[in-house]
């Protein structure tokens, strides 16, 4: 055997491991980052610019002057295109308050002495600069929120040498509030703010316009220094509510890069207070770490030519009596370090299927990889194909086929990839052959005890950030192909979500609003203890049935069918789920609400662009309420996703409360992102501005899309590049 | 060890770690923290390996190469695995591979910043010390997406010269290559005998990381 020497060298070799740095290239850096401002946006100090963040950029902006906090999470959704959410607090509101006694019409913090507000931008690039043109962008400040940042504006940026460059702009609202000039499309009415959350399109470039202006000059590759002339007057926070004294327009400061991902700046603002930010950032795109490190598969084992030796092409094997467990064993064996398993297989003389559970590899193409290198040293010389189906829940999820002779001739090519992927056909997993199973592998059980935190953004009373750490006891119990047994259960060890607020009555049932409730009660509770049932039925469709108590706050039965053809950018599926409210202790009574209902949506998913992705489900809402949501999600070929959603139902704004409909940001992170090593958990978290009963969704776990599709055409494909590493 | 008394060790240090389970994903995170803790505990006390030998090398009974990676201060020991056409695998025991095609290195696993792919002079190219030539790297970014890099190269005769190998000394003829990219340039070193067996090289992994140093210790 070829690996025979490798091993017998073991001792010698023990101290050869590598202590290596990781490289920082292959990453394709922009030196010419453009910086962000206070508000978490490209730009200047307070003011904004003409420029972007290079593509897929996710931000973190935390600036800080005087009494003024904002927090800042920017995408750059497209080249051009771009978005915040941000969380403002405003310290001493109640101070010295010039408004009083009537501070009507002026946002209110309910006696705490710190207002915070939560807003949301959008900002396009009309024109990238070049050599005689600005780069020229057009944005809307807090467009939807309670108003009280709500701004319009356009600004031009230039280069003047490589190093400097100017900002010039007009801003309307809040950033026309200074110096104005006049107003140039007529009045702006006051915001109807009513119960927050939607489009004041009617104010959008209406009312005072005023200019704004600056300069950056980068005075090394480290050092960057500003100034600029502010549009925004300040006007409630320091003319009435007296937080701070805007003594001058003027703002200065100097940025410092640390690194590429992280930039810290220090500034004097308005005449009178220092200020302080700093800037995080994350590529989706790119690992910080580069590539992942992992160690070398074995390569591909090349049989002798059929003249060469005839007699190893025997079919002979095909009839003996223990051949699939033998082949199954070794199969195992091979892939034990790859961390992927094979439950069962089949065959004829000339052609092998392998079904296999894919525990370790974020890139699928590259467990499908392992598993060809393994079967080409286990299975006998005379058969040439492969057929690799990759289980998931018991379900095969497609059947990727190919040659053993095209894996022999292809593996050392100059072009290997490429050829290789057009030596491949991916297609629905097809008609169950008869298989031989593992015994060993059913049933499979796994469990694991790992920290959870519970994060509560938001919340106005005491800290906007509370957030429990604890500990979760998972356990999932496969007892047959598709039949999964599966329960999480935790216990809080430390956190500050213990107290209940008040019930604030919405008019609707309680479903998710008294989510405080179950933090507080629910210690230790259980979260999850579900029997499952997966099943693929045949050509493009896959169905599930749950049973159980299905989330932390209900119970009860839901059913699911999908179809999903495997090489389409669309699917289609139905989901129908009849659900009581659980205790908030997190025990299994259902008797302190009472309240079951029918809830069910039939849902369309569309990959409309390269890595855009589409979801809209129509249906009833857990609350009984009836309407539809909209996702859409940037998705990377690593795993990570950014998206925003929103939810209209038939809820009037009243009774849903602040915030008048459902909608929200989330964002997927695959741990191996940041680690660089292979795996395939990933961090999943969805940022609601405001968590209440209105189109509110079952919370399930496996629901069949996100389940399949990852082994589909384009699953695969996205990692291809994986195949051969 | 049974599930009862996995369960039972998994105590309130691991969980504080990071936690534990029998899932192999169960955290990535508890993985390099353990990582980092055996690190530190068996810093100090672990005396230094004794250095390896040419009849410690010798006695494997197989061909070996010995490379080096000069930036990760590292030295690891490659034997022959596998074979394929002109492509010669050669492995470590701890997952490292190195495929030379038609003798010069070509392909790399394990590493991390591997070349996936790439075209690449033969050694009787190399060795006749002088002419033009296209090569090309290909490597995964941190995307997972394979980025392909174009040098030009030359090559020139850099006179004869006496390496020593692992305590032998070899008369050689030293060979540059130099080449030259839209992103990086670099240079690989070749060290021919009079038999035209390449007894040692110096050649490219990753511009960020620098050369794999190669000198082959046993032939038989």
């Amino acid at each position: 055997m070829a690996s025979n020497p490798a091993r017998r060298a073991r001792l010698l070799v023990a101290t050869s491991f590598l202590a290596l740095i990781a490289p920082t290239l292959i990453v394709a850096q922009s030196s010419d980052r453009n910086s962000l401002n206070f508000n978490g946006a490209t730009g200047l100090i307070d003011m904004p610019s003409g420029e972007q963040q290079p593509d897929a950029y996710l931000t973190i902006t935390s600036g800080h002057f005087g009494p003024v906090s904002r927090t800042t999470l920017s995408f750059q959704i497209t080249p051009r295109m771009s978005a915040s959410f941000r969380f403002m607090g405003i310290r001493q509101w109640n101070a010295q308050s010039a408004c009083q006694p009537d501070c009507s019409g002026e946002p209110d913090s309910d006696g705490y002495p710190t207002y915070y507000d939560r807003s949301f931008d959008f900002r396009y690039q009309l024109l990238k600069e070049s050599k005689y043109v600005p780069a020229f962008t057009i944005g809307l400040q807090d467009l939807a929120g309670t108003g009280v940042l709500s701004g319009e504006f356009v600004a031009a940026t230039k280069h003047i040498t490589p190093d400097l460059k100017v900002t010039a702009g007009l801003g309307w609202g809040r950033l026309g509030s200074y110096g104005s000039i006049g107003a140039p499309f007529g009045d702006r009415d006051p915001i109807d703010i009513g119960e927050g959350g939607n489009f004041n399109a009617g104010q959008w470039f209406r009312g005072d316009a005023a200019p704004f202006a600056g300069v950056e000059w980068r005075a090394n590759d480290r050092l960057t220094l500003k100034a600029e002339y502010s549009s925004d007057a300040y006007y409630v926070e320091s003319e009435r509510r007296g937080t701070f004294d805007r003594k001058s327009p003027f703002n200065f400061g100097a940025e410092y890069t640390v690194n590429e991902w992280f930039q810290i700046g220090g500034y004097y603002m308005y005449g009178s207070e220092l200020g302080i930010a700093a800037h995080f950032t994350m590529n989706p795109k790119n690992r910080p770490m580069g590539g992942i490190k992992d160690g070398a598969p074995d390569p591909v084992k090349v049989r002798p030519t059929r003249a060469a030796d005839p007699e190893a092409y025997s079919t002979d094997w095909v009839t003996q009596a223990d051949a699939a467990s033998i082949l199954i064993i070794n199969l195992n064996k091979r892939l034990k370090g790859d961390g992927v398993e094979v439950e069962a297989i089949s065959y004829t003389k000339d052609r092998a299927q392998v079904r296999i559970r894919n525990i370790r590899y974020d890139a699928e193409a590259q467990a499908i990889g392992r598993v060809a290198r393994a079967m080409s040293y286990v299975m006998p010389e005379s058969v040439e194909v492969f057929e690799i189906v990759p289980m998931v829940a018991g379900m095969p999820a497609s059947k990727v086929e190919l040659r053993r002779s095209d894996l022999e001739r292809l593996e050392h090519s100059p072009t290997a990839s490429d050829q290789m992927r057009a030596a491949v056909t991916v297609s629905n997993p097809g008609a169950r052959p008869q298989l031989t199973y593992d015994a060993e592998k059913f049933p499979d059980f796994r469990w694991s005890l790992s920290p959870y935190n519970r994060i509560r953004l938001f919340d106005q009373r005491g800290s906007p950030f509370k957030m429990d750490v604890g500990a979760r006891l998972s356990a999932r119990y496969e007892f047959s192909p598709g039949w999964v047994l599966e329960g999480a259960a935790v216990k809080r060890v430390v956190g500050n979500l213990a107290n209940v607020p008040p019930t604030i009555d919405t008019g609707l049932q309680p479903v998710r609003s008294d989510v405080e409730r179950y933090d507080a009660n629910g210690d230790p509770a259980i979260e999850r203890i579900t029997l499952s049932k997966y099943m693929y039925f045949g050509g493009d469709v896959y169905g599930r049935l749950s049973l159980g108590y299905l989330e932390r706050m209900f119970g009860g039965v839901s059913g699911e069918v999908l179809y999903k053809p495997v090489d389409r950018k669309w699917a289609l599926g139905a989901e129908l789920n009849y659900v009581a409210q659980r205790d908030s202790d997190g025990m299994l009574g259902f008797s302190e609400y009472d309240y079951q209902t029918v809830s069910g949506h039939v849902s369309a998913y569309y990959a409309f662009a390269e890595g855009y992705h589409a979801q809209l489900d129509v249906g009833r809402y857990l609350a009984g309420d009836i309407g539809a949501t909209l996702s859409l999600d940037r998705e990377f070929a690593n795993g990570w996703r950014v998206g925003a959603f929103a939810t209209k139902t038939n809820v009037s704004a009243d009774d849903f409360g602040s915030g008048s409909f459902d909608k929200g940001i989330r964002l997927e992170v695959p741990l191996a992102w940041g680690l660089g090593t292979p795996g395939r958990k990933t961090y999943e978290t969805v940022i609601r501005p405001f968590g209440r009963d209105g189109g509110a969704r079952l919370n399930i776990e496996g629901r069949l899309y996100d389940t399949v599709r990852d082994y589909h055409t384009s699953g695969i494909d996205d990692q291809w590049g994986r195949f051969w590493k | 060890m049974t599930r009862v008394s996995l369960l039972g060790a998994c105590g309130a240090v691991a969980l504080a770690l990071a936690g534990c389970g029998n899932q192999s994903d169960t955290s990535p995170v508890l993985r390099a923290m353990k990582g980092v803790a055996t690190a530190m505990v068996k810093t100090g006390d672990a005396p230094p390996p004794a250095p390896i030998t040419r009849a410690d090398l010798a006695a494997l009974k197989v061909p070996v190469i010995q490379g080096e990676m000069k930036s990760g201060n590292s030295t690891f020991y490659l034997v022959p695995i596998a074979r394929q056409g002109a492509a010669e695998t050669w492995g470590t025991s701890d997952d490292l591979t190195v495929t030379f095609r038609n003798g010069v290195l070509a392909e790399t696993r394990g590493f991390g910043p591997d070349i996936m792919e790439s075209t690449v002079p033969s050694l009787s190219q190399l060795q006749s010390g002088q002419g033009t030539h296209r090569r090309s790297y290909v490597y995964l970014d941190g995307g997972d997406q394979l980025r392909r890099f174009d040098y030009d190269c030359s090559i020139q005769n850099a006179g004869a010269e006496t390496i020593t190998v692992v305590g032998q000394q070899h008369s050689t003829r030293h060979v540059v290559e130099n080449c030259t990219g839209k992103w990086a340039s670099f240079t690989n070193e070749y060290w021919f005998e009079s038999s035209g067996k390449l007894r040692k090289s110096k050649e490219l992994l990753v511009p960020e990381w620098g050369y794999l140093d190669l000198s082959r210790v046993i032939d038989s």
